[in-house]
């Protein structure tokens, strides 16, 4: 199935007192489970902690997601979609 | 060189060390027990059960060759009292609603952590609103003593030697079935990530060397004490004088150093803690810092939920309270008290599990619904 548009959810948790980011990430992850699985929304989390970007990661990529890190100045940023091919993928 | 400036050298030194390890693995002591109740499985656990067995190792061979000495029940660790046990319940529902516990509060405000800035507040207000407490929690302290001896293996009139041997056994049988399966190395998708169970090692490196030099495990919060003392004598003078908790010098230890056995106390006044603890929270803070800044993560980040700020205040006077109960913070007990076996910081430690499980209950159902 191929969208034409692919919505962006950002999500801004720098700054959470722990493991808020985490908590908050994994509910929007939820919250936007069919939106993810058929394509149609991308998600940008974005962590100011080592941690809980190593965890978000890890629990995307057991959900099947396709996930890319940006080290972005002062925090990172976790970018989590489905990928609709091979090329889209970055694991 | 005075060896009064080479303690505070020493300190700074194992303080600034202590915050880039700890900055660059994100080591949460209050992470590594309250992911058990949060998340039913703790990522950090099998690097903090590491880090007490060589915690044993490191300091039962230093005590071996002589370059330890100690005899327990001391200043440091007493005798078992329920009382340790309620304020290991206190202070495990105060690290998880702050976030962190006493020094990794200092390591996250070193990297521009605005909540844990406000933690730190709390934990001096907490330290300080202890002191009205303390007449009737002492005389609670001792009706409540559970045993007249100070350690396990005087509790069991074994020796110390190998009943360690036997501990440390257990223990590295439990991390080396983590390891093997998976969980002791986490996956890292950071560039300069510092796996926790290096960490573990290098944490336990600092506090044994922080036994030989200083004469002591490492500690924070009478600090945390002295500087709400500190600040209420610029307006309360005659209310602090009236105060005994803030003229007892009781703690005492002997300063390999100085070759003397110092005095100190929780009181607004310099001692031979001021002179351990302050530069170690500062070395703490600056090394963390410096590792934020260099690898370009040093921010601080204003827009935080409002609940969530409560939530670490409230957290911290919970520490800062329990910490005084207790008589020490996580710190002192697990990489300090735990190594020797002291039964006191046995039971702080199990009071930690209730408390991170109403904890996490709390933040879930209050701070951030999920």
């Amino acid at each position: 199935m191929s969208h034409a548009t692919t919505n962006t959810v950002q999500v801004d948790a720098r700054g959470f007192v722990c493991p808020s980011s985490l908590l908050v990430a994994l509910r929007e992850l939820n919250k936007h489970k069919e939106g993810l699985q058929c394509g149609d929304i991308r998600l940008v989390f974005l962590i100011d902690n080592h941690e809980s970007t190593n965890r978000i990661c890890e629990a995307v990529k057991s959900m099947g997601y396709t996930f890319e890190v940006k080290d972005v100045r002062n925090g990172y940023s976790v970018d989590v979609f489905k990928a609709r091919s091979m090329k889209d993928g970055f694991l | 060189m005075s060896s009064a400036i080479l303690i505070i050298l020493i300190s700074l030194g194992l303080g600034l060390v202590g915050g880039v390890v700890m900055h660059r693995s994100d080591f949460c002591l209050a992470g590594a027990i309250r992911d058990i109740f949060l998340f039913r499985h703790s990522p950090l656990f099998p690097s903090l059960v590491l880090l007490i067995a060589l915690n044993i190792v490191f300091i039962e061979i230093a005590r071996l060759a002589g370059w330890v000495v100690y005899e327990l029940p001391s200043s440091s660790f007493g005798m078992p009292s329920l009382t340790t046990l309620a304020g290991g319940f206190f202070f495990g529902i105060g690290m998880v609603l702050a976030g962190g516990c006493v020094v990794g509060a200092l390591y996250k405000f070193g990297a521009g952590s605005l909540s844990a800035f406000v933690a730190i507040m709390g934990m001096v207000v907490g330290s300080f609103a202890y002191v009205s407490l303390h007449p009737y929690w002492a005389g609670l302290a001792q009706k409540t003593r559970l045993s007249e001896s100070a350690t396990l293996p005087q509790l069991l009139g074994l020796n110390q030697t190998v009943t360690m041997a036997v501990v440390v056994l257990l223990l590295l049988y439990m991390v080396a079935r983590w390891q093997r399966q998976g969980v002791l190395v986490r996956p890292s998708f950071v560039p300069g990530f510092l796996q926790p169970w290096t960490a573990g090692v290098l944490l336990a490196l600092i506090t044994v060397v922080s036994f030989i030099t200083v004469g002591m495990p490492l500690g924070i919060t009478t600090s945390y004490s002295k500087a709400g003392a500190y600040a209420a004598q610029l307006v309360a003078p005659a209310w602090i004088a009236s105060q005994d908790f803030l003229q007892l010098r009781g703690f005492t230890y002997y300063s390999p150093l100085t070759e003397r056995v110092l005095t100190a106390g929780p009181g607004p006044y310099l001692d031979g803690l001021s002179l351990v603890q302050f530069p170690l929270i500062g070395g703490i803070v600056l090394g963390s810092f410096f590792s934020s800044v260099q690898m370009k993560k040093f921010t601080i980040h204003w827009n935080v939920p409002g609940i969530q700020l409560v939530s670490a205040m409230l957290g911290g006077v919970l520490m800062g309270m329990a910490s005084r109960m207790s008589p020490a913070c996580n710190v002192w007990h697990l990489l300090g008290g735990i190594p020797l076996l002291s039964l006191q910081s046995a039971l702080f430690f199990i009071g930690l599990f209730p408390g991170a499980w109403i904890g996490t209950r709390l933040l879930t159902h209050y701070v951030v619904r999920v």
